[in-house]
């Protein structure tokens, strides 16, 4: 018997979404978010429209090469990463112990108030993720 | 001494980051995750970013990179193809079409295989004996046809096959180099 995986699962996308909504609600600077597996599949995203399809399967990517880096490095668990760029910046925050994690593209680099609004969003995912 | 980058491309569950670990002589660089759709395809981990190993083929070095078999990460594709100088296309012969594939992978890689060489290697044989071997030679031969593509069933797992495989490969670049030296 095959789990149903977590981004055709409704109670999780559901959950992601209202993640996802609270965090663009309470940080400003935030341009787009999506919520990913770890291999890359969209759970839900912010906004609906316009949002790069790309964005989960890139962060899967750079979340899967920083864990490589600090598996590597022997230098614990990844918290999150961070890419600052001239116009923007890019955090990826897993999700509590889920294969999941929340992708935020910022029109800035983020200060410590929207980094904890990330962490917040993270933290209310992992809470309402169903048990099972 | 040569230093050679080697691009492992095919399907998911193809069988590429096993043939890496096989012929990898440091500990591979990985980055599997656990698949979370199995309903879609029925394999415990995938690769999302790339695998790395190294082997050294005394006097040459050979680095050795697996890219996601998923296209949806293709971005990685062209990232690691501009600095590849040879292809080893893995498809399982006991996928649906894998001659298709082998077409798909080809053709995103053409600019290598005509630049540097290219291999192609058949996982799971043993458990399609069929015409499929005839079907990939033909589907090489009308993606590359100023060229010819060596065609290998292999067990990824087998370090000894998979070495000859890359043998192959880098007999092959090096046979193009010096063709190329001669001509100009």
């Amino acid at each position: 018997m095959t789990t149903l995986a977590p981004h055709r699962d409704p109670a999780i996308v559901s959950a992601a979404s209202a993640a996802l909504a609270g965090f663009a609600a309470e940080c400003r600077l935030v341009r787009a978010a999506s919520a990913l597996t770890d291999d890359g599949f969209t759970i839900a995203r912010i906004p609906q429209v316009g949002t790069d399809e790309r964005l989960a399967s890139m962060a899967s990517t750079l979340q899967a090469l920083t864990d490589a880096v600090v598996r590597e490095l022997r230098i614990g668990r990844t918290d999150h990463l961070q890419v600052v760029a001239s116009e923007g910046a890019v955090v990826v925050r897993r999700v509590g112990t889920q294969r999941c994690a929340i992708v935020a593209v910022f029109d800035e680099p983020p200060g410590p108030d929207d980094l904890t609004d990330l962490e917040t969003a993270a933290a209310r995912l992992a809470e309402a993720w169903p048990a099972g | 001494m040569a230093e050679y980058v080697i691009l492992f491309a095919g399907p998911m569950g193809a069988g590429k980051t096993t043939a890496i670990r096989s012929l990898s002589e440091i500990e591979v660089v990985s980055t599997e995750v656990a698949n979370t759709d199995r309903e879609a395809f029925d394999k415990p981990t995938t690769t999302v970013g790339m695998d790395y190993g190294e082997i050294d083929l005394d006097p040459d070095k050979v680095r050795l990179y697996g890219v996601p078999g998923q296209a949806r990460f293709d971005f990685m594709w062209e990232i690691l193809r501009e600095r590849a100088m040879g292809l080893i296309v893995l498809v399982n012969a006991d996928a649906p079409e894998p001659e298709r594939h082998v077409y798909e992978h080809l053709t995103a890689f053409a600019e290598l295989a005509r630049r540097g060489g290219v291999v192609v290697g058949v996982t799971r044989y043993d458990l399609q004996r069929t015409d499929i071997g005839d079907r990939i030679v033909a589907t090489a031969r009308a993606v590359l046809p100023d060229r010819v593509t060596p065609v290998f069933a292999v067990d990824a797992r087998d370090q000894e096959q998979m070495r000859t495989l890359l043998l192959s490969l880098i007999a092959d670049i090096e046979t193009r180099q010096a063709v190329a030296e001669a001509a100009s």
